[in-house]
């Protein structure tokens, strides 16, 4: 009965490893693609944030630290295969910063899935903004904070719209 | 459509409308200071004032990036373009150009702004 139990365990923890590997491939995936998208970007490496989608699956099921791995993990591949030094500054601020804000409002109950990936999105991209403007030197940058804000709503909704499907298909390959 | 709308509560609404007014309140605090006509362009290096001289007066400046490289700024007929530059994005070269006060051109590798300015450097008072 002990080793049926064991051999559970194990196999649940390698199937967590798995999944979680395929969602760094994921959001990589999703941030190599916005990279393309012909958005005019004050400076390179401003991204929208597609990839808190993977993110934020993984946050909703397995929880805060296996989603700061596979956050760390992909920005770190990322930076490292596409980047430079000023993408993987904005990448991992706000990355960093978004997923921080996202597990606190997580364990406020009143907020759904769909709101705390909205405050994700708007972190991340404030947080590029106040980011550039301190690179800058100059506030001069600020007056598109409010577009980046909207933006963030929107691409925050759209990944948590996403993230529910994504969801949905780990809980059943889960066990 | 409406299996969608149940998965989002109340709070989230609130929580949406709450950053749709502050950056409402953002977008017109920046819009009353952009009320001016523009005066003069500043390049800054690295936050470091290297060109500061009336829009009015036409020149090509080749502007020294923080970490080496170039940009060249062309001023002319009161409009400000970056003509040339080799960063390996080109970002700067691709704005479009311009010509309107709070107006920004950016070099990010090789920190480099450029900006016009309008009469009012400080927002003090808005006479109509």
């Amino acid at each position: 009965m002990r080793e049926k139990n064991e051999n559970k365990i194990q196999q649940n923890s390698v199937k967590k490893v798995a999944i979680c590997g395929l969602f760094v491939a994921l959001a990589m995936i999703f941030s190599y693609v916005e990279s393309l998208l012909p958005i005019p970007f004050p400076f390179p490496g401003m991204r929208l944030g597609f990839a808190n989608i993977a993110v934020i699956s993984i946050l909703y099921t397995y929880g805060e630290r296996d989603a700061f791995s596979v956050n760390l993990i992909r920005i770190i591949l990322m930076a490292m295969i596409f980047g430079n030094l000023h993408s993987f500054l904005f990448s991992i601020s706000g990355g960093l910063s978004s997923l921080v804000v996202m597990t606190i409002l997580r364990k406020i109950p009143k907020f759904s899935i769909i709101g705390v990936s909205l405050a994700g999105g708007v972190t991340h991209n404030i947080v590029q903004i106040i980011l550039a403007i301190f690179i800058l030197g100059s506030v001069s940058i600020g007056y598109l904070l409010p577009i980046f804000m909207i933006l963030g709503i929107v691409t925050g909704i759209i990944c948590g719209i996403v993230a529910k499907i994504f969801i949905r298909h780990i809980q059943r390959a889960k066990d | 459509m409406n299996k969608q709308k149940k998965s989002m509560k109340k709070f989230d609404i609130l929580l949406l409308i709450f950053i749709s007014i502050a950056a409402l309140i953002i977008s017109l605090f920046f819009m009353m200071k952009k009320k001016e006509v523009a005066e003069n362009v500043i390049i800054k290096v690295n936050g470091n004032v290297i060109y500061n001289k009336s829009i009015k007066e036409d020149n090509e400046i080749d502007v020294k990036g923080f970490y080496g490289g170039h940009n060249l700024v062309q001023i002319k007929n009161g409009v400000v373009n970056v003509i040339e530059a080799d960063c390996r994005d080109n970002i700067c070269k691709n704005t479009a150009p311009i010509k309107e006060a709070g107006q920004t051109i950016v070099c990010l590798p090789h920190k480099v702004l450029v900006e016009i300015t309008g009469t009012n450097k400080k927002l003090d008072g808005v006479v109509r």
